[in-house]
């Protein structure tokens, strides 16, 4: 590396104001010079001061500078890392939450449902859950669902949290939508039934395969 | 021995050293980095970017002040330094504390050791 490319090097690694680059690297050059005439070469000039990196590296590291200017300028950048770091990862965070978040699109808007099947499947759910066959509901219903279908548990729920009912008397409304959430998709439907006394909204839900993976009401 | 203890150790008194150089006349860059390597026995062979920093330091400092030479015939133009009222008094403030520096530390390591 020639003395040129050697002080233009050094001069780009330098964090300092321009003012006080040009000083040093105008002493710096006057002491090669001084060096050179002294009877050094230019290889062992080299070998003492080390790359243009390390040699700035060592003056960066040693001199307080003084240089407002490029104190200055090293705070702006660790704030610009900084909220360059904050926004990354509030944006990271933000697509993972958006991805975590329940998305919900009309029923029929992946292939994975039949519209009918899952209305037919959800007014089933409700006519085995008012005849109080439980048997049958577990048999349709994921694993972890199947303590909760229960008369001591569902029916007791019903009954306290809406009270009698009375006789069935028609399916009075259904709305249906598909739900991904992560991985999974769920057929989630509304199911609105008329009683006697009152009409229940249930809200169920069917895995993949069909299978009731949620079941609430209101 | 990992050479960092050595330069750790010896990176106290360059200031010391640098200011006592410059006690006895101006000089430049070059200059002390010579000197300091032929009066120390290579001890002290600093690099200049050991040196600068501390010439820097001490001329913001006030305890010296550099002025660039007029270039004469086919000299080039250099930057000298110079002791200032307040180099000198910090100079003896330093040779002081030295001593004493010097002092306890045998007082710790144990005289007889030496």
């Amino acid at each position: 590396m020639n003395q040129e490319l050697y002080f233009r090097k050094l001069g780009k690694e330098l964090h300092c104001g321009k003012k006080k680059k040009a000083e040093v690297l105008e002493e710096l050059r006057a002491d090669v010079g001084e060096a050179l005439s002294q009877g050094e070469t230019w290889e062992q000039i080299l070998e003492r001061m080390g790359s243009p990196k390390e040699l700035a590296g060592e003056l960066n590291e040693n001199m307080g500078f003084g240089g407002k200017a490029s104190g200055g300028l090293k705070v702006w950048k660790v704030v610009l890392i900084v909220a360059g770091t904050i926004l990354l990862l509030l944006l990271l965070a933000g697509f993972f939450l958006y991805r975590s978040l329940p998305k919900s699109y009309e029923i029929g808007t992946t292939g994975l449902f039949d519209p009918e099947e899952v209305q037919a499947s959800a007014q089933e759910i409700v006519t085995l859950f008012d005849s109080g066959d439980y048997e049958a509901l577990k048999e349709k219903a994921i694993d972890e669902m199947k303590p909760m279908l229960t008369e001591e548990e569902l029916g007791k729920a019903r009954l306290e949290s809406l009270g009698e009912l009375g006789e069935f008397q028609k399916f009075s409304g259904y709305i249906a939508a598909e739900v991904k959430q992560g991985k999974d998709t769920f057929a989630v439907t509304e199911v609105t039934v008329l009683y006697q006394e009152r009409s229940v909204i249930y809200r169920i839900s069917f895995d993949e395969e069909m299978r009731l993976a949620g079941l609430y009401m209101r | 021995m990992n050479p960092k203890y050595e330069r750790q150790l010896k990176k106290g008194v360059l200031e010391l050293l640098v200011l006592r150089l410059l006690r006895e006349e101006e000089k430049y860059g070059y200059q002390l980095l010579s000197e300091l390597r032929g009066r120390s026995g290579g001890m002290f062979a600093m690099k200049e970017g050991t040196l600068y920093p501390i010439l820097y330091r001490l001329e913001e400092d006030g305890l010296v002040t550099g002025r660039w030479s007029e270039p004469k015939g086919k000299e080039i133009s250099r930057k000298y330094y110079a002791l200032t009222r307040q180099g000198e008094e910090t100079l003896e403030e330093l040779q002081e504390l030295w001593a004493a520096f010097e002092e306890q530390v045998w007082e710790i390591l144990g005289r007889e050791s030496k």
